[in-house]
């Protein structure tokens, strides 16, 4: 054979230059070694193309798109009119159920974001509000804590602040999407004790001017629908959960 | 705070980023965890990729350090962790669905013969479609020795998938 077998690699890989490219081309005419060479690296290349084609073609898991897409800590700019803005768009894009959901997520986090400024400016401050920042990151602290700690949403009456669900998100770290007078949010067990990853108006504040979403329940559903990895916790699993240290 | 166009960026690679994973570590839950481990990385090191240029590489880049290092430390616990494949298939052939299984067989094994400093040139050259230059970048060796692997990758594979007489 007249060219090299790293030519030929190359020629198969497209790495070749114009000119080297038709040397080759034109070497294979008179050389049927080197055609049936060319064809076998041309082969190999489509087989294995082949073989993980399939594997590129299965639907990602969702939980990697929302850790993609979630930001780890709320945005600092408050801007009303793009909260506004976001909410008319909503509203208009009523069509494919991922895509609503995720523009939900975002008004959420939107909302999440405006609303934490109020808790910054007041309740926040005061010792042993329900938020406190640590490192930067927010955690629950003081009543709240502890009712996440050990409130158990299938056991719960005339509690101040309600558990509204249990579930494992993308890490698989223990979340609870909970809803009091001063505060809702989710909050996800770590090292640190609960961290905040959403926080919305409490039940007191849902008449002030600042509410942005409908019910502050249902818009921990969805935000919490966005977060888990499969169902929320029954009863038992939860108390399981909780035995355990919510690890 | 990863940037809208990062984030963005990232979720569209994510298909191809499990085929990557799925080739270097052999093993479909494996590659998911290499896939999950990688998308972690990236967003904590999200402010260290310079806008404009290539996340492909940058991504495949993390990728491969964090399968490198696992890797590692998986050969120091064990070396005995192989499955026995699965010979159930053989003699059976002539339905279409077997044999398609047993094609899969066929390159899923051939690829798992390969070192790993083969598979992986293999994998990004031939499977994801980079150049030389980028492929050598990602994985930090000069060109010449990329093409050395890919060589000698593709005879064992070729021998392998009975290819070459």
């Amino acid at each position: 054979m007249s060219v090299s077998r790293e030519e030929i690699m190359a020629y198969v890989d497209g790495e070749l230059d114009e000119t080297a490219r038709a040397k080759v081309t034109l070497a294979a005419l008179s050389d049927l070694d080197l055609a049936d060479a060319i064809a076998r690296e041309r082969a190999l290349r489509e087989r294995l193309q082949g073989h993980f084609a399939s594997v590129a073609a299965e639907p990602v898991p969702p939980a990697w798109e929302a850790m993609i897409r979630a930001p780890s800590e709320p945005a600092p700019v408050i801007d009303l009119a793009q909260v506004r803005r976001q909410k008319a768009a909503q509203a208009k894009a009523a069509q494919p159920k991922v895509a609503l959901s995720r523009q939900k997520w975002f008004g959420g986090a939107m909302a999440a974001a405006l609303v934490l400024g109020l808790f910054v400016g007041g309740q926040m401050m005061r010792r042993e509000g329900p938020i406190t920042e640590k490192n930067g990151a927010l955690l629950a602290s003081g009543d709240l804590a502890k009712a996440l700690d050990t409130q158990l949403a299938s056991a719960q009456d005339g509690a101040s602040t309600r558990m509204i669900a249990t579930f494992r998100n993308g890490d698989g770290s223990l979340c609870r999407a909970f809803s009091g007078a001063s505060a809702s949010g989710i909050a996800c067990h770590g090292e640190d004790g609960w961290r905040m990853q959403h926080v919305l108006p409490g039940t007191a504040a849902q008449s002030s001017a600042y509410r942005q979403a409908g019910s502050a329940d249902a818009e921990l559903m969805t935000l919490a629908q966005n977060m888990a990895a499969g169902a929320p916790l029954d009863a038992a699993q939860e108390k399981a959960a909780k035995a355990k240290g919510w690890r | 705070m990863p940037t809208a166009q990062f984030s963005e960026g990232l979720v569209r690679l994510l298909p191809q980023m499990r085929r990557f994973a799925r080739g270097l570590t052999r093993d479909a839950s494996d590659g998911d965890d290499l896939c999950q481990m990688t998308i972690e990385r990236a967003l904590k090191s999200s402010h260290l990729w310079a806008e404009g240029t290539r996340l492909d590489s940058w991504v495949y880049r993390i990728m491969r350090n964090i399968w490198i290092d696992e890797a590692r430390a998986r050969n120091r616990r064990s070396q005995t962790f192989a499955p026995e494949e699965d010979g159930a298939d053989v003699g059976m052939a002539g339905d279409a669905g077997i044999e398609a299984h047993v094609e899969l067989g066929n390159v899923e094994r051939a690829m798992a013969q390969l070192p790993d400093e083969q598979r992986e040139a293999v994998m990004l050259v031939l499977v994801e479609g980079f150049a030389y230059k980028e492929a050598a970048e990602i994985i930090g060796c000069p060109m010449g020795t990329l093409t050395s692997r890919l060589a000698r990758g593709r005879e064992a594979l070729m021998r392998a998938l009975g290819e070459v007489v």
